[in-house]
């Protein structure tokens, strides 16, 4: 891949169309790296590789600016007229523009959530600097950035790697799939709150996918508006939803026919707490520990018969709150999360889940047939390479 | 301005759990199919929890009370020498600042004013823990709207609620979309205290006090809730009654163990392993589960031959499903007439 990016922050794409600016939920880094002194602008989500970015723009020095997006231009404080943080890149040799927004939790407390910190403001005057072509001491600057930036308000409500710099000791991230601290895949106006309610979900700051799509489904919780546009803009078709397709009728045979393998993934992905319920007799007492660490879920998996792991697995399918889940997940999949979900359970989503030649999520009965299709796609190509 | 509040299920596991992850020990919640004098007899509750729905399109007298009296002094912050004295507890009465936080709010109705530490009934000895003992000494001088600001934005609390929220997100608003009539699903504590029947709803002004002062010790409180629910209930259209109630209680399992009685212990323990399981799916992220369940279930179909006939069936039965629901009237959704046309039963 090309040489380590010069400075790196968490942004999000966004879509211009109709003189609106709609976010794209996906979680994403931009970034600039320097190759054969030319300086590239890259994008791309953060689950995807280093070396794949989604956008890589060529740019001149001193064709690109790169400045916030203000109501109130020449006004002390920096504040996009949105309910979130936009950059634009504009270029004097096209009236092409690009937007971004902001990923990192909002540093100030008033809950403007358009408001540009000390420290948002001076990502955009680097990376400004660096677009015009000048001497950057970029080691400074994120120094500056790092000890001036925490707190406007005496709080460090941002996140201590909203911005990366390479220390030259070649930052590469090959996440495929960890997130930051509290990277979200929801609205951005929920962004910073989104990420600390996920802290309810046991106390735990989210570090795998898995909390990043259970963050996007409590985002959810407040109504957002880039819903409603995103339906718009695509031709939906009817189709299906996740409880339709995972009714009893249909999972239930599977689990007879299952392989212990497949057995116990699944059992792998229940709560630890189902199996060792399942070890305690009647006579002892029920007040065991109520927060079980994996090392004794995964003992009381092992001690389980694979009947008893599969009578768990079908009343796991056949409760509630499993019920529940599906409905959440497939209103997820309309409401833009496809992308996330795909990579999360590493799915071979077609394009990755956004309208071709674009980068908007799919939505509605669309996106669920991406997903199905996807497993699908998924499913066949490891049969291919078990043949193998 | 304080975080935010999701919605909970008003299930007898899921409070139980909540008020011991809270620290108060010893006390559990049962649900009453009816009301039935004799089974909530049986119980000898503390409180009961009442859920039923609120309309909010009916105007309501708020200077009067549809049943019973607004009791005002009980609003009076705690004077401490006088009520010592008088044998008297202060009330705790918190106005409600959040729809979502009502179940929680009526819950702590009942328990902060059950403290055995000020408690002059011998049968009402609870034991509320050090977070709920220090919130309500914080909150004791205040007056009931900054109580109810106290309670929305304590931090221990809403993460202790949130903790037990559903993981669909449109849960409760369900009945809102489908009937589109607005009306919310409300939760109201009945407890003795003072020897005296209050009804505690933190949208009144006050707490309501049915009977005289003094005309309710704990004993009785049983008999003498059952005909306040019942003209209660009776306000509501026959047809439309959907209400809950929660009868909180000490914890059976100690009863059981007390009384001898190991066939009821024997049961009651087999329910907190019902709670249990239930509490574990609750909190659980099920999007690799479901996944693996997806990849599974393809897999079999696509080995079956059967795969594109399971898609076609399953969006049939969607088609079906969304005709009989337009049939009735409901949906109307956002952008492009597509509604949330996911069934959450």
């Amino acid at each position: 891949m090309a040489s380590s990016p010069l400075i790196t922050f968490k942004a999000g794409k966004c879509a211009f169309a109709s003189r609106k600016v709609t976010p794209d939920p996906t979680p994403g880094y931009l970034y600039l790296y320097s190759e054969d002194d030319l300086l590239h602008l890259c994008w791309r989500p953060r689950s995807a590789p280093a070396s794949d970015p989604e956008m890589d723009l060529l740019m001149i020095p001193g064709d690109g600016t790169f400045h916030p997006l203000v109501k109130n231009p020449g006004s002390e404080s920096v504040e996009s007229p949105t309910t979130g943080r936009i950059f634009v890149l504009k270029f004097s040799s096209s009236s092409q523009k690009y937007y971004f927004w902001m990923q990192s939790a909002p540093q100030n407390k008033d809950g403007k959530l358009g408001l540009f910190s000390a420290r948002d403001q001076k990502i955009g005057q680097v990376i400004d600097a660096l677009l015009q072509g000048e001497e950057v001491d970029i080691e400074q600057e994120a120094r500056e950035i790092r000890e001036g930036g925490q707190g406007d308000d005496g709080d460090d409500g941002g996140d201590a790697d909203a911005m990366e710099v390479d220390h030259g000791s070649g930052l590469t991230r090959q996440e495929t799939g960890g997130a930051g601290q509290d990277a979200t895949g929801g609205d951005p106006r929920e962004e910073g709150e989104a990420s600390r309610e996920g802290g309810a979900d046991g106390g735990r700051a989210p570090t795998d996918t898995n909390s990043l799509v259970q963050n996007f489904l409590q985002s959810l919780n407040q109504p957002t508006q880039t819903r409603q546009q995103q339906q718009q803009h695509q031709q939906d078709i009817p189709y299906t939803t996740l409880p339709e397709l995972l009714t009893p009728a249909t999972t239930l045979p599977f689990i007879s026919s299952a392989t212990p393998d497949q057995i116990d993934t699944l059992c792998s992905m229940l709560p630890p707490e189902l199996f060792l319920l399942a070890q305690e007799s009647n006579s002892t007492s029920s007040s065991s520990d109520p927060n079980p660490t994996p090392a004794a879920g995964e003992a009381a998996i092992e001690a389980l018969s694979l009947e008893q792991k599969k009578e768990i697995v079908v009343r796991a399918l056949r409760s509630p709150q499993f019920q529940q889940s599906l409905g959440s997940l497939t209103v997820a999949l309309r409401d833009g999360g496809l992308p996330m979900i795909g990579e999360a359970l590493r799915l071979d989503i077609e394009h990755g889940g956004v309208i071709r030649g674009g980068s908007m999520p799919l939505g509605g009965g669309r996106a669920v047939e991406a997903f199905v299709e996807g497993v699908r796609r998924t499913v066949e190509r490891k049969e291919r390479e078990a043949k193998k | 301005m304080s975080g935010g509040w999701n919605t909970i299920e008003s299930d007898a596991g899921v409070f139980t759990f909540l008020i011991e992850s809270l620290g108060c020990t010893n006390i559990q919640f049962e649900e009453l199919i009816s009301l039935d004098p004799e089974s909530l007899q049986e119980l000898n509750p503390i409180g009961v929890i009442f859920l039923f729905k609120y309309p909010t399109n009916s105007p309501h007298p708020t200077d009067k009370p549809l049943d019973g009296e607004f009791d005002y002094a009980a609003l009076e912050p705690a004077q401490q020498s006088s009520t010592e004295e008088d044998g008297e507890q202060p009330v705790w009465f918190a106005a409600q600042t959040i729809q979502n936080a009502c179940g929680t709010q009526a819950l702590l109705s009942v328990l902060l004013n059950k403290d055995s530490a000020n408690s002059e009934d011998e049968g009402a000895k609870v034991d509320i823990g050090p977070s709920l003992r220090d919130f309500k000494d914080f909150t004791a001088a205040f007056p009931s709207d900054i109580r109810g600001e106290a309670l929305s934005n304590s931090d221990l609390i809403r993460s202790v609620h949130n903790s037990f929220a559903r993981s669909s997100p449109f849960a409760s608003d369900e009945t809102r979309l489908a009937t589109g009539d607005d009306d919310v699903y409300h939760f109201i504590a009945y407890t003795s205290i003072n020897s005296t029947l209050y009804e505690l709803d933190g949208l009144q002004p006050a707490p309501i006090r049915h009977g005289d002062p003094g005309a309710c010790p704990a004993e009785i409180f049983a008999d003498a809730v059952v005909p306040v629910l019942q003209r209660r209930i009776e306000r509501y259209p026959a047809t439309e009654i959907r209400f809950n109630l929660l009868a909180m209680c000490q914890d059976l399992r100690v009863r059981a163990r007390e009384a001898g009685d190991m066939e009821g212990l024997a049961r009651e323990e087999e329910k907190r392993r019902e709670w249990r399981w239930e509490n574990a799916l609750r909190r659980h992220n099920f999007v690799g589960f479901v996944g693996e369940v997806m990849k599974g279930v393809t897999g079999m179909k696509l080995k079956e031959g059967g795969w594109g006939k399971w898609v076609e069936d399953a969006t049939a039965s969607t088609k079906a499903r969304m005709e009989e629901r337009k049939r009735k009237g409901e949906g109307g959704g956002e952008g492009g007439g597509e509604e949330m046309d996911v069934d959450m039963s």
